[in-house]
C-alpha cells in the first residue's frame, strides 16, 4: 500500500507519488496544483479552479461563500461561510476528498488508493491545528503516517531529484541550507544544515504578510488606479460585479507575464459601470511592477535578514538558498537574492509549484522519518541541564506515541514551588555545552513542601510527544499533590535522508561561529531552577542548606563551594553593625581600612 | 482267535506276524444269533466268526494297495481247502439281495465284490417290494449300524458297473436316513447332500453325540452303553465314508473330521496317566492309528516345511520390505527436494514476475505522465493563448478599437508559443 505525499498548501494542494524512480504529481488538467479554495453554492461544494475564479480578492479565509486556504481556519470552532455555520475541519475535509478523488481518478497512475499520506505542514502551525488537519485528513479517508515542514520537505524533494544524490551530499554535507518558499498565501523561511545525514532545522520564520496574492491586490488596486486617474474618473464611478476578480486574474497574467516581458497590457472590456466607455486599458512595464510591489518584496527579503541575524549567522554563511513558491519567479525576487546570496548559491526550481508535494512523495517513498532537531532539556541547579529527549530522537508516526519518565529532587523547597524549566539549546544535535545558548521551552511550577529538607521530596516528571509532534511534559509532586501540565508546539526536526550514515554520530560537535552571536529571545522568562537530578550538597542554596546542616560550613571538615559560603553569608548580617549584606553603610568588612575615627564620634554620628 | 481272545495277523506280502484284539477293528466280537442274522431268504449268509477251536486259526492279511483295506479271511490251518465244521459256508452270491443279505450276516465284517460275483450282482440289481422289506428288516437287525459302512467301502471299490454302486449308495442312504441315529435335519440334509449342510466335522459330532434317548430310538434302548458308543461310532464312521463318497473329501479333511467329532472327544474323558496309557495300549486297529499319524507326521512335516519357507519367505520378504522402504524414503526425500526446488523456482519466477510487472506497470506509469504532462502543457498553453487573442479581439472589435491591445496580447502569444517551442526543441 503504497505512501503519497499530500502538500495541503496556502494556496494550492497537490498529492505526489514515487512510481519506481521518478516522482508523478497529479496536477489538474492545465499542469496545475489544485487552488485551495471551496466554494459553497447551496447543496453544491466547489473545490479547487473553479472555485478559485469566483474570488475576487487577495486574502485568505472567508469571502462570501468562497473560503481560501481553509487551513488558516483551523482552531477556530466554526466559521459562517455565505452565511452557513460551518467547521473549519469540514472545509479543510472537503479540500482534501477532493484532491484525493482528484488523484484517483486521473489516468496516470492506476489503482491508486490514496488512503495514507506524509503531509506537510507550515512551520509555524501550532499542535493542535495538526490534530484538527489530522482530523479532516481521516474524515476524508486519509492516514496521516507523518508531517513534515513545508522547507523541509521541499530541500528534500530538490536533494532526491539530483542526479548523484551521495555527491550532492557530499557537497552540502555540514553546510547552511536557507529554504525561501514564497508562496501565493505565506513566506515560510527554513535554516537547515545537512549533518551526518539528517536534514536539521537550526531556524524557522514564516509570515502571511507577504503572500503573493497580496502583491496581486496591491497590483490590481495600482491599477485600477491608474485606470481611474488616466481617465479622470472619480472614486464613486462602480465597477462591475466580476470586474475585479476578472481584473485579479489579469494582473496575475500581467505579472507572470513581465518576468520574461518589459512591458504588458492589462484589459478589461466592461469594468467601469455607467460610463460610456466601461473598459480598463493599463500598459504597465516591468519597472511599474517592481515599484508597485517592491515594498512587499522589501519585507520579505528583510525576513531573511532576520532569520539569519537571529540564528547568528550572515548570508555569506549560507551554501544554497533554494527558493521555491511563484513568487521567486519574479525578476526583482531573483535579484534580490542574488544581491543577498550570489548567482551560484541560489537555485530557483524550476518546478516550484510541485516541489514540496514531490519532496513529501519522496519522503513517503524512502519511509524518512523525522527526529528531535535539537535536545530537549531541564534547568537544573547551579545552571547545569538535564537531558529529557536528546537530538535524534525518532518522532513517533501515526498512532504513536514516545516519551519518558523522571524522578527529580527539590534542592530548595523553601518558597513551597518545584520550578520546571523545559529548555532546548541553539546548537542542533545531542552534543550540547553546559555554556551553550538555550531557547526556553516552557515553564511549569509544582507544589511543594515547604518544610522538607533539600533532596527530601521526590519530583515525578513525564513528556511526551506524540504523532501531532506535540510535546506534553507533566510534573507532579507526589507528596503535595502538586500538579501542572503544559505544551510545547514548536520543536524542531531534523529529517533523515537515505544515506550509509545515519543519526548523530558520538564525536559530532559542530565547530559553530554562531554561539557567540546568539542574542536571548524577547520576553524570555528566565528562572532559577531549584531541581536536581541527583544528590548533591553543592547544588543547595548555602542559605538554605545551612538550616538543615551547619556543620557544612565548618571548613575544619569541608570545604565547600565558595558560591554557597557567599549564598549563606549573604543572608547573615554583618557581625560587627548587624546591618544586612551589601548594605551601603555597613563599612566593615567590605570597605578599604578607614582611618580610624574615635570610638565617640563614631557613637555621635550613630 | 486263540482262546486269549487274539487273533494272529500275517501280512500276506511281507509275512509279518502279529496278533490283534478281538479280531476285528469294529468292536468286540458277538455271538452271532441266528435271529439277528434274520434269514428269511433263501440265501445263505455265510457265517459270521468261528468259534474259537483248537487248532490256531491265522488270519491273512492282504493290503489292498488302493485304499488299504484289510481282507480278513478265516482259514483253516490244518486242512487246507476243507471248510471248518463251524460253519462256514460259502454261498454263490447271484443277485444284489443276496449280496446285502450277506453283508448283513457279516455282522460288520469286511464285504468285498470281485469278479464274477460282481458282475453277477451288477447284472441283477433290481429288487423286488418283498426284497427290499426282506433287507430293511436286516437292516433294523443290525443294532450296531456295523454293515452300512463296509456297503460303503464295498460300493467305493467297485469299478465299471455304476449302477451297482449306485445302487450300494442308495441302499445305504436309506438305510441311513431310516436309522434313528440319523433322524436329525441336520445329518438329513447332509445325507441327501443338501445345501447349508454342516461341515463333516460337525456332522460327525452330531452322530457321535447323539443322545438316542429319543421315543423313536427304541432300538437303541436295549442296548448297554458300550454297545450304545460302538453304535455312535459305526454311523459316525459310515457318515464319514458316505461324505466322502458324496463330497470327494479329502483323507486329511477325513482324519480332521474323525479327530474333531470322535477322538478328541473321546481322548477328553482320560483324566489321568493310567486312564491314557490304558487307552493307548488298548488300539484296536494300529493301521489305522499308524496311518493317522503319519498323516498327521506328514502334515506336521508339511506345515513345519511351509513354516520354514514361509519363514524364509518372509525373511526375505521383511528385506525386500526394508529395501523398497529405503527405496522408498530416498525417493520420497528426492521427491521433496524436488518439490522444494520446484517452490524456490516458483517462488524467484514469481519474483520475476512480480518485479517485471511492476516495472511494466512503473514504465506505463511514466509514459501516461509524460502524456499528461505534455496534454497539460499544450492545454495550458492553448487556453492561454485562446483568452489572450480573444481579449485582444474584444478591444479590436469594441466601438473604439484598441489595436495596442490586441499587438500586446498577440506579442505575448508569439513569446509564449516560442518559448514553448524552444523547450520542446531542447527536450
Amino acid at each position: 500500500m503504497a505512501v503519497v505525499g499530500f502538500d495541503f498548501g496556502t494556496t494550492n494542494s497537490l498529492i505526489s507519488i514515487v512510481q519506481g524512480d521518478r516522482v508523478i504529481s497529479f496536477n489538474d488538467e492545465q499542469g496545475s496544483p489544485i487552488p485551495s479554495v471551496v466554494c459553497y453554492e447551496g447543496s453544491k461544494t466547489i473545490v479547487g479552479r473553479e472555485a478559485r475564479e469566483r474570488l475576487s480578492k487577495a486574502g485568505l479565509g472567508v469571502h462570501g461563500n468562497l473560503v481560501r486556504s481553509p487551513k488558516t481556519l483551523l482552531g477556530r470552532e466554526s466559521v459562517f461561510v455565505g452565511g452557513v455555520e460551518r467547521s473549519p475541519v469540514d472545509i479543510v475535509r472537503d479540500v482534501v476528498q477532493f484532491v484525493r478523488k482528484f488523484a484517483s481518478q486521473a489516468r496516470t497512475v492506476k489503482d491508486l488508493l490514496a488512503d495514507r499520506a506524509v503531509v506537510t505542514i507550515p512551520v509555524n502551525m501550532e499542535g493542535r491545528r495538526r490534530a484538527l488537519l489530522r482530523d479532516a485528513f481521516r474524515m476524508a479517508g486519509i492516514g496521516v503516517v507523518q508531517f513534515v515542514h513545508e522547507p523541509l520537505a521541499a530541500l528534500y524533494g530538490y536533494l532526491r531529484s539530483s542526479e548523484d544524490l551521495a555527491a550532492t551530499l557530499r557537497r552540502f554535507d555540514r553546510q547552511l541550507v536557507l529554504v525561501f518558499d514564497w508562496g501565493g498565501g505565506t513566506l515560510d523561511l527554513t535554516l537547515c544544515r545537512l549533518v551526518d545525514g539528517l536534514l536539521v532545522q537550526v531556524g524557522n520564520d514564516g509570515t502571511d504578510d507577504v503572500g503573493g496574492d497580496l502583491f496581486d491586490e496591491a497590483l490590481r488596486n495600482e491599477v485600477e488606479r491608474r485606470a481611474r486617474s488616466a481617465r479622470s474618473l472619480p472614486d464613486d464611478i462602480e465597477v462591475h460585479a466580476d470586474a475585479r476578480s476578472r481584473l485579479m486574474y489579469e494582473c496575475e497574467k500581467a505579472k507572470i507575464d513581465l518576468s520574461g516581458r518589459s512591458n504588458a497590457n492589462i484589459f478589461v472590456p466592461t469594468f467601469f459601470h455607467g460610463v460610456d466607455d466601461p473598459a480598463l486599458d493599463v500598459t504597465l512595464s516591468r519597472e511599474d511592477l517592481e515599484d508597485i510591489v517592491a515594498n512587499l518584496v522589501r519585507l520579505g527579503i528583510a525576513r531573511i535578514e532576520n532569520l539569519l541575524e537571529r540564528e547568528g549567522y550572515s548570508s555569506s554563511s549560507v551554501a544554497l538558498c533554494l527558493a521555491t513558491g511563484g513568487m521567486v519567479n519574479m525578476p526583482i525576487v531573483k535579484a534580490r537574492l542574488h544581491e543577498l546570496f550570489g548567482p551560484q548559491r541560489v537555485h530557483v526550481s524550476e518546478r516550484s509549484a510541485s516541489l514540496i508535494s514531490e519532496g513529501a512523495a519522496w519522503v513517503a517513498h524512502d519511509d524518512a522519518r523525522l527526529h528531535l532537531a535539537k535536545n530537549v532539556e531541564l534547568s537544573l541547579a547551579r545552571n547545569s541541564y538535564m537531558p529529557l529527549l536528546s537530538a535524534g530522537l525518532e518522532m513517533p508516526t501515526e498512532g504513536e506515541v514516545g516519551g519518558d519518565s523522571f524522578s527529580i529532587y527539590c534542592v530548595d523547597p523553601t518558597d513551597g514551588h518545584g520550578k520546571f524549566q523545559l529548555v532546548a539549546p541553539h546548537r542542533p544535535g545531542p552534543m550540547v555545552m553546559a555554556g551553550d545558548k538555550r531557547r526556553v521551552l516552557a515553564n511549569m511550577v509544582v507544589k511543594v513542601d515547604k518544610k522538607a529538607a533539600p533532596f527530601k521530596e521526590r519530583l515525578q516528571l513525564e513528556v511526551q510527544i506524540d504523532d501531532n509532534l506535540v510535546l506534553t511534559a507533566k510534573a507532579w509532586s507526589p507528596i503535595q499533590k502538586g500538579h501542572a501540565v503544559v505544551e510545547v508546539h514548536d520543536l524542531e526536526f531534523a529529517l533523515s535522508l537515505p544515506s550509509e550514515s545515519r543519526g548523530w554520530k558520538e564525536s559530532t560537535r559542530l565547530q559553530d561561529s554562531a554561539e557567540t552571536g546568539v542574542k536571548p529571545g524577547v520576553g524570555e522568562l528566565a528562572m532559577r531552577s531549584n531541581l536536581a537530578s541527583t544528590e548533591n550538597k553543592a547544588l543547595v542554596p548555602g542559605e538554605v542548606l545551612y538550616r538543615f546542616d551547619p556543620l557544612y560550613f565548618d571548613k575544619t571538615r569541608n570545604m565547600p563551594p565558595q558560591i554557597q559560603v557567599d549564598e549563606h553569608l549573604y543572608y547573615v548580617p554583618c557581625t560587627y553593625c548587624r546591618r544586612v549584606s551589601n548594605d551601603p553603610l555597613c563599612q566593615c568588612a567590605s570597605s578599604p581600612p578607614p582611618l580610624r575615627k574615635p570610638a565617640t564620634q563614631v557613637r555621635a554620628q550613630q | 482267535m486263540n482262546k486269549d481272545n487274539r487273533t494272529r495277523v500275517v501280512d500276506r506280502h511281507t509275512g509279518m506276524t502279529r496278533f490283534v484284539e478281538g479280531g476285528q477293528n469294529n468292536g468286540p466280537r458277538r455271538k452271532v444269533e441266528s435271529e439277528e442274522v434274520a434269514p428269511q431268504s433263501p440265501v445263505e449268509v455265510q457265517p459270521g466268526p468261528t468259534e474259537p477251536s483248537a487248532d490256531e486259526v491265522s488270519v491273512t492279511l492282504s493290503k489292498d494297495s488302493s485304499d488299504g483295506q484289510l481282507i480278513t479271511e478265516s482259514v483253516e490251518a490244518n486242512e487246507p481247502g476243507v471248510d471248518a465244521a463251524q460253519g462256514k459256508k460259502k454261498q454263490e452270491i447271484q443277485n444284489f439281495e443276496q449280496f446285502i443279505a450277506q453283508a448283513y450276516g457279516g455282522k460288520g465284517r469286511r464285504v468285498a465284490l470281485k469278479g464274477k460275483v460282481e458282475k453277477a450282482v451288477a447284472e441283477n440289481l433290481h429288487l423286488s417290494p418283498e426284497a427290499v422289506v426282506r433287507l430293511l428288516q436286516l437292516a433294523q437287525g443290525d443294532k450296531l449300524f456295523a454293515v452300512p459302512r463296509q456297503l460303503m467301502l464295498a460300493c467305493r471299490e467297485v469299478r465299471g458297473y455304476p449302477a451297482l454302486r449306485a445302487a450300494l449308495r442308495d441302499f445305504v442312504g436309506d438305510v441311513m436316513l431310516r436309522h434313528p441315529i440319523f433322524k436329525r435335519p441336520e445329518l438329513e440334509s447332509a445325507i441327501r447332500n443338501l445345501p447349508d449342510t454342516p461341515s463333516c466335522a460337525k456332522a460327525l459330532a452330531i452322530v457321535f453325540a447323539a443322545d438316542l434317548k429319543e421315543p423313536q430310538d427304541a432300538a437303541a434302548a436295549t442296548l448297554k452303553p458300550v454297545e450304545l458308543d460302538e453304535l455312535r461310532a459305526n454311523a459316525a464312521n459310515c457318515l464319514l465314508v458316505w461324505l466322502s463318497d458324496t463330497k470327494q473329501l479329502p483323507l486329511s479333511e477325513l482324519i480332521e473330521a474323525l479327530n474333531y467329532a470322535l477322538w478328541a472327544p473321546s481322548a477328553r474323558d482320560l483324566s489321568d496317566e493310567g486312564a491314557k496309557l490304558r487307552a493307548l495300549t488298548e488300539i484296536g486297529d494300529l493301521p489305522g492309528v499308524g496311518l493317522v499319524c503319519e498323516l498327521y507326521r506328514q502334515q506336521a512335516r508339511e506345515k513345519s516345511n511351509q513354516a520354514d519357507q514361509a519363514s524364509q519367505e518372509a525373511v526375505s520378504l521383511k528385506a525386500q520390505v526394508a529395501r523398497l522402504e529405503s527405496q522408498l524414503s530416498e525417493a520420497l526425500s528426492e521427491c521433496q527436494s524436488a518439490k522444494d526446488a520446484l517452490e524456490l523456482l516458483r517462488t524467484e519466477r514469481e519474483l520475476e514476475v512480480s518485479a517485471l510487472r511492476t516495472g511494466a506497470q512503473t514504465e506505463a506509469a511514466h509514459l501516461r505522465d509524460d502524456i499528461e504532462q505534455l496534454r497539460s502543457r499544450l492545454l495550458r498553453r492553448l487556453v492561454t493563448d485562446v483568452e489572450q487573442l480573444e481579449v485582444g479581439l474584444t478591444a479590436i472589435r469594441s466601438p473604439e478599437p484598441r489595436i495596442h491591445v490586441m499587438q500586446d496580447r498577440v506579442e505575448r502569444v508569439v513569446d509564449a508559443l516560442r518559448a514553448e517551442l524552444n523547450k520542446l526543441r531542447e527536450e
